[in-house]
């Protein structure tokens, strides 16, 4: 694929995604929030953006922000797709992960600042 | 007695003359009768010679008369004609051709010569010389009005169409700035239909003056092309879009992405505008390629709508203002000059199973994207990480090959929940053997961090974030937690890796990246 300065975000326009809802049902979900989808669960009847979701997540795990960057459609969009799949329970939404305790502790984050430059 | 003798003998001879003189006369006389006779004879013979002379002569004046007479009424006749094909040139004839000018494409039919006696004629031509100046002269005056009118469209078209795909793109760049769905997402949304209707509306417009789309897209999937064409019409939640990953993620492409989407939103705006019940797209792969299909329950087409949609379809022509007609036609013009420009085909004459009508839009397979197709190894292979399949959920270590084999060809869709499976896989405690190469960090973290399960996941957090209090600071994106700081660097390692094996050769922007 090579968009060579031709747009393929905005192909597909927020309201299909979601039937014109902007609010997603769960309010728990941001960015970050992790997605592992239920394999037991069938994916036909699906909407076409949930279940292409789903097939992103069947592989393995992903955040909202990926599965938003896949489908090219904002965040905030994304959530409301996503949250329906998790309401169905086709998909598990998990937290990221916090530390919880020592929040702050600078070996931690130096470390982190390490792998990240490591990248 | 001599005497008598004399006598007798003058008696005699004079008898003798006598009778001589009688004999002579009768002769003469009956000579004279016969050529009294023979003269009269003559005279009769002269006079009935004189009097068939005068019949003929009376004759030939009657038939000469006649002719005259004849001749008369003809030109009369000539006259009478030549007036009034005239008048049918002027009054019928001519109006006929105007109207047929000015209407191109319409069945008016223009009568020739309404009296057959002019056939071969010089009013036949002349008549006709006079037809054909006409035409021509509409002719050029429409084509010139038409070009400046087309111009004028496509100019306005172009400048309505820039601005409104730039409110779409602020539309979401305002969706993407606040992450909080909120009222304001919600009216962004529904101005968003608005302005992608809108932007249709200029699109099809610019499209009958003869012009390109307008917007050049990048490769793109059937699922895309079908969810956007769904987008642009008004009732887009009856669109009921049966997606079948197998074909739906296959890329089309990009040339010729908005001429299908605006195609397919025709055939969507009319099935949709016939029936009120659900209208069913899907996308199947046919002998040379693929086809769209749209199905209505509606109505259908008689046999007459049939028709002059497949016109429609046929037609190759440009359009200008005064060819406009209704909106149904409208949106089969706009779909033949698409065709027609684009290489794809739509068809509508296939009997619906429903009832309604069945639209097929057919896209040969030289207009599937090039890279899709011929890029089948799969960079998943590439940018495995050596890791064990993780997780609770079987989660393969080799992503998108196992469930999704079409998109296995695509960097960009299958590089990143490579990149995620590989770190998750990597930094769980089962990889054990750690490489020592960055263990100069070694630290007491890991004690401090959360529980994990058996297998390697953290724990369900609860869902509800105050639960789970999250730090103000940028949360540290770790999948799960390390025991052993070794492994937490190997795990870094292999995310590099996975990461730059996922980004290394794709374009993708850097908006979309992992949460960090």
């Amino acid at each position: 694929m090579s968009p060579r300065g031709h747009r393929r975000n905005g192909v597909v326009r927020s309201y299909t995604a979601t039937g014109g809802r902007a609010a997603p049902s769960r309010t728990s979900l941001d960015e970050a929030t992790l997605l592992i989808a239920d394999p037991k669960l069938p994916l036909a009847g699906l909407q076409a953006q949930a279940y292409r979701v789903m097939d992103l997540c069947l592989p393995g795990v992903l955040s909202v922000s990926e599965v938003a960057h896949h489908l090219r459609l904002p965040g905030a969009v994304t959530k409301v797709v996503v949250s329906g799949l998790v309401d169905s329970g086709h998909l598990v939404a998990r937290a990221p992960f916090t530390p919880t305790a020592d929040q702050h502790d600078e070996d931690f984050l130096r470390r982190v600042l390490h792998g990240l430059q490591q990248l | 007695m001599i005497e008598h003798v004399v006598a007798e003998v003058l008696l005699s001879s004079g008898l003798a003359a006598a009778c001589g003189a009688l004999v002579v006369r009768t002769r003469g006389r009956n000579a004279a009768v016969r050529a009294r006779r023979t003269a009269e004879d003559e005279v009769v013979k002269a006079r009935i010679e004189a009097a068939r002379d005068l019949e003929k002569a009376q004759l030939r004046f009657a038939q000469d008369t006649e002719e005259l007479r004849r001749q008369i009424t003809v030109n009369a006749e000539w006259y009478q004609t030549a007036l009034e094909e005239t008048r049918h040139l002027v009054g019928q004839r001519l109006p006929a051709a105007l109207d047929a000018e000015a209407r191109s494409g319409s069945d008016a039919v223009v009568p020739g010569l309404l009296h057959p006696l002019l056939k071969g004629t010089p009013f036949e031509e002349l008549h006709q010389a006079a037809e054909d100046l006409l035409r021509e002269a509409l002719q050029s005056t429409r084509a010139g009005v038409g070009r400046a009118a087309r111009a004028g469209v496509r100019g306005m078209a172009d400048e309505a169409q820039a601005f409104l795909t730039r409110l779409q793109i602020k539309i979401d760049e305002e969706l993407d700035r606040h992450p909080a769905a909120s009222a304001y997402h919600q009216s962004l949304i529904d101005i968003d239909h608005v302005a992608t209707r809108s932007l249709h509306a200029v699109q099809r417009l610019r499209i009958l003056t003869g012009s390109w789309p307008g917007t050049q897209r990048a490769d793109c999937t059937f699922r895309e092309i079908v969810e956007s064409a769904r987008g642009r019409i008004g009732p887009y939640d009856r669109v009921e879009h049966t997606y079948l990953p197998e074909v739906g993620e296959l890329f089309v492409e990009g040339r010729v992405v908005e001429p299908i989407v605006v195609a397919l939103t025709e055939l969507l705006a009319n099935a949709t505008d016939y029936s009120s019940d659900p209208v069913g797209v899907y996308v199947q792969r046919v002998q040379a390629g693929y086809r769209i299909v749209v199905e209505d329950t509606g109505l259908g087409m008689n046999h007459f709508q049939r028709t002059a949609a497949e016109r429609m379809l046929a037609h190759r022509a440009v359009f200008d203002v005064t060819t406009l007609e209704d909106e149904r036609r409208l949106g089969f013009a706009v779909i033949g000059r698409l065709t027609h420009d684009y290489g794809f085909r739509v068809d509508v004459s296939a009997p619906s199973a429903g009832g309604g009508v069945k639209a097929v839009l057919v896209v040969p397979d030289d207009l599937m994207s090039r890279s899709a197709a011929e890029a089948p190894s799969p960079p998943a292979a590439r940018e495995a990480p050596s890791a064990p399949p993780a997780g609770p959920l079987g989660v393969p270590g080799v992503p998108g090959v196992p469930g999704l084999p079409d998109t296995a060809g695509l960097p960009d869709t299958v590089g990143l929940p490579g990149a995620l499976a590989g770190s998750a896989a990597g930094a769980a405690p089962t990889a054990g053997s750690a490489s020592a190469e960055h263990t100069g960090h070694p630290g007491p973290a890991e004690a401090d961090l959360p529980l994990t399960t058996v297998l390697g996941l953290p724990k369900r957090q609860p869902k509800d974030p105050r639960a789970a209090p999250r730090p103000s600071s940028p949360s540290q994106e770790a999948l799960t937690d390390s025991g052993d700081p070794a492994a937490l660097a190997e795990g870094f390692e292999q995310m590099r890796r996975a990461l730059s094996a996922g980004y290394g050769d794709s374009d993708t922007d850097p908006g979309g990246r992992l949460p960090s």
